[in-house]
């Protein structure tokens, strides 16, 4: 057997010179092509080795969070629903084997269970969920990850503390408002709304960075959830400096049907600003404030066919007599937008009672199309 | 004579050498730079939570266009399930562009479908629009159908603009499989746009359906599909969507949002002339051409593509469909390209015209042509007896080894990212394929794209009918 596994090295050495000389005696452009080959053929089996690799790592990982999930499912559930669990007797019962507590991996993963489950409760179980968070001493972790350089995990680090109600990092939380990263600023803003007790939109003030139209879903998914008298009065940020910010409060006045901000709505109409005035258009109508027919009816000719398409759709909600002369005026010019044309013959349907009359006389003797253009509009399918 | 033939033998040798060498180099780079890109969008994408979008006032509406020709088979069960897709406010627009079959009549008899008046503000040039229908069931009151005269994809699309009522339209193949979060996903890059910085055109990655259980058009279980062809594919549009163009997004070079998913700001694309329909790579065109008047206009803009399988096809199963598959590609490119050719190195149009359609030109549209003749090159050699064999041998096993090591490294990506794949033998399935097929398979459609070139030569304009079998349906 020691005579088997001898190896006769001056073999093996005369091997290797061998292979040398037949290497060296390439041209040097063959032996760097070689040298690139073989380097493409260790990055193969470098990369098969990592995706071998993640293959078991995604499995072990698996196997630990069933085994940890079978283990604590039924402690959580008595935790959660029975008076006499450990966490109701008081703080710092070892709801959790410590031996559990002590591998980073195993930590992540009853963090993420006892989340999960926080967002599927309210009220007291949720208070529960809440102190076995802190009792365990997970919010030092979040708290850790707050400081972290990576800004994904310093974000995860905010939203465990939001989720969980740490108030007492209200503070630090306010630093990522204004921070170049826009994940960072999105999650900085849901976890001051869900930990603020009173004033869930104070950041408003305070953020210099745009918000997108996307921020802006966010924060009124937020609010959505929200109880009716947390919801702000938001024509405190019409005069904002960030025009978002503005833009934002204009569409919320609306959603929420703020009636008490229409008189400086109806001022606003009077703004240079685009975006601003298409915004107030649209909020008026949600609002459905029929006394800015006038001034709507009025302002129209002077400006662009976007907003002009903007208080065409306001005044099918709001209009009346006037809307319905100033119609009439529209669709006796020649067609120059169709959408446009569309909408004014909606718009003179809503605001006349004799509308059907006046669209026989407005058909008769004028443009070919807008026969055609009265069919669409009368067709609420289209 | 002699010297002649010296000099044009060094020049071959070098010319695929450093030709081969600029492809490694610039193939490694996209690869880094795809990574950096997939791995912010996981990280990012983790803390978002798209149900947001659902109820909010500032979430875009969007009209969903689909042209249909001759798609009777599967038609019904298509639009059944482009109605079910997840989002707020949306319309679906299918264009029957001049189906020689039953797609229409199958339509009107499903869907309770009646012809109504539509006054159509025509911005975009299409053939005559004979019929706009819609559905008498007011729940199916997304749904319109138009029924025109053939004039191929691009024509159809360019109907379906026409009449869509909404600012952003999301063009897709009728027998696609959309996932169930897709619209919300793609509509997602339009609404961060915050700054100067429009965005126009966002596109999603394509995975290959063939072997995937579907249950009430959706994808219940990806499979590998057991034919190789298509096996074949799902590499290749792994390396395509994960590798490349996720690369060419965090350059801002993107010029190819697939035909089969794409989204659009409608006003910029109809500012830029709409579909071109002289073209059978319409879909690349349109994103060449709307980049272009973007910079011309001197507007700062972005091009985006999301990594997530959005959308899942039917990929060719026979090598006949293959063929005329990669026939209309490598046309498309062509035809695509020459109509650019102003671009192309035009410091003038900054980034696409230094970079993005060098690229496509050099390595894309060029490269099939330099293989096949270096291939010739060394036949010849070989047949005159003075083939440089070691070097032969060592650039053959070096492209393969490279071969090799892209794939795989695609097959990584997929595996850290999506994981779409969840079996491990299909893992190895798919890194076994990465070893065949520069072989067997990468030769092959090489010859498909060489005739493509000579079919745009002598004068063939025809789509290629793409005859499908139909996904497993459980």
């Amino acid at each position: 057997m020691n005579h088997i596994l001898q190896i006769d090295w001056s073999e093996l050495q005369y091997a290797v010179d061998d292979f040398n000389r037949t290497l060296y005696s390439f041209p040097v452009h063959i032996r760097i092509l070689i040298g690139i080959t073989v380097a493409f053929l260790l990055i193969v089996l470098f990369l098969l080795i990592v995706i071998l690799s993640s293959r078991i790592y995604k499995t072990r990982r698996s196997v630990t969070s069933n085994y940890l999930r079978k283990k604590y499912q039924p402690v959580f559930t008595k935790l959660l629903f029975e008076d006499d669990s450990g966490i109701a007797a008081g703080p710092k019962a070892a709801v959790i084997d410590p031996g559990d507590l002590k591998t980073k991996f195993n930590r992540e993963i009853l963090l993420s269970e006892i989340i999960h489950l926080h967002e599927n409760f309210s009220g007291e179980t949720a208070v529960r969920l809440e102190q076995l968070y802190t009792d365990h001493s997970f919010h030092l972790d979040s708290l850790e990850k707050m400081k972290n350089k990576r800004w994904y995990i310093v974000a995860k680090g905010m939203r465990e503390l939001a989720l969980m109600n740490v108030r007492t990092c209200y503070d630090d939380l306010s630093k990522f408002l204004n921070h170049k990263n826009e994940i960072l600023r999105m999650e900085a803003r849901i976890a001051m709304m869900k930990l603020s007790s009173s004033d869930p939109l104070a950041f408003l003030s305070r953020i210099n960075e745009p918000l997108s139209d996307y921020d802006m879903a966010n924060i009124h998914s937020m609010l959505s959830k929200m109880p009716e008298q947390s919801i702000p009065d938001f024509s405190a940020w019409f005069n904002s400096h960030n025009k978002s910010v503005v833009l934002f409060s204009i569409m919320m006045t609306g959603r929420f049907r703020q009636q008490d901000s229409t008189e400086i709505l109806l001022r606003m109409l009077d703004t240079g600003d685009e975006n601003v005035k298409a915004g107030v258009i649209r909020a008026l109508k949600e609002l459905n404030t029929a006394v800015a027919e006038d001034k709507l009816v009025t302002m129209y000719s002077l400006e662009s066919t976007d907003i002009q398409k903007e208080i065409l759709s306001t005044l099918e909600v709001i209009g009346k007599v006037k809307t319905a002369e100033l119609m009439e005026k529209i669709l006796k010019q020649p067609v120059t937008d169709y959408a446009l044309s569309i909408q004014a013959v909606r718009t003179l349907l809503a605001s006349a009672g004799d509308a059907g009359q006046r669209i026989i006389q407005l058909v008769t003797g004028s443009h070919p199309e807008l026969g055609l253009i009265i069919q669409h509009a009368k067709d609420r399918r289209l | 004579m002699g010297l002649v033939f010296y000099y044009f033998t060094k020049f071959a040798d070098h010319f695929i050498l450093i030709y081969s060498l600029l492809l490694f180099c610039t193939y490694f780079l996209l690869s880094v730079f795809s990574a950096l890109d997939i791995i912010n969008y996981m990280r990012r994408n983790s803390f978002i939570d798209y149900r947001d979008l659902l109820t909010s006032p500032s979430t875009p509406d969007i009209s969903v266009i689909a042209p249909a020709y001759n798609e009777a088979k599967t038609i019904v069960q298509n639009v059944r399930s482009l109605l079910n897709i997840h989002y707020v406010n949306f319309e679906v627009i299918i264009v029957n562009d001049g189906s020689r079959d039953d797609t229409l009549k199958l339509l009107i008899d499903a869907y309770q479908l009646e012809a109504v008046p539509f006054a159509i503000d025509a911005k975009l040039p299409s053939k005559a629009i004979q019929a706009i229908y819609k559905s008498r069931v007011p729940s199916l009151s997304r749904l319109t159908v138009v029924d025109k005269l053939n004039g191929g994809k691009a024509d159809a699309l360019n109907a379906g603009i026409n009449i869509s009522k909404y600012g952003i339209f999301a063009a897709i193949d009728v027998d696609c499989i959309l996932e169930y979060e897709s619209l919300l996903k793609m509509v997602k890059p339009f609404m961060e746009q915050a700054g100067e910085e429009k965005v126009i055109a966002v596109g999603g990655v394509v995975r290959i359906a063939n072997s995937c259980e579907v249950k009430d058009g959706k994808i219940v279980k990806v499979n590998l599909p057991r034919n190789i062809i298509p096996r074949v594919q799902v590499l290749e549009y792994i390396r395509a969507f994960l590798l490349g163009r996720m690369a060419w997004s965090r350059l801002n070079g993107l010029i190819l949002i697939s035909g089969a998913f794409g989204m659009f700001d409608k006003k910029i694309a109809i500012a830029s002339g709409g579909y071109n329909h002289r073209t059978v790579g319409e879909d690349m065109e349109l994103v060449i051409r709307m980049r272009r008047y973007m910079e011309e206009k001197k507007v700062k803009y972005r091009v985006v593509y999301l990594p997530d399988p959005l959308c899942w096809t039917e990929a060719p199963s026979t090598f006949r469909v293959l063929a005329k598959q990669r026939n209309r590609w490598t046309r498309g490119t062509a035809e695509t390209l020459w109509l650019h050719k102003k671009l192309i190195f035009n410091p003038r149009y900054n980034f696409l015209g230094m970079v993005s359609m060098p690229f496509w030109f050099l390595f894309e549209w060029l490269a099939p042509i330099v293989e096949t003749s270096a291939f010739l090159y060394l036949m010849m050699m070989a047949f005159l007896g003075i083939l440089n064999v070691e070097l032969f041998i060592t650039l053959f096993v070096l492209i393969y080894a490279f071969a090799i090591m892209y794939s795989t490294a695609a097959i990584l990506f997929e595996e850290l990212s999506f994981h779409q794949y969840k079996k491990k033998r299909d893992i190895f399935r798919l890194l076994g394929t990465a070893f065949i097929e520069p072989i067997f398979i990468h030769p092959i459609t090489v010859y498909y794209a060489i005739r493509g070139n000579l079919d745009l030569m002598t004068g063939v304009r025809n789509w290629g009918e793409m005859k499908r079998k139909g996904f497993v349906s459980k």
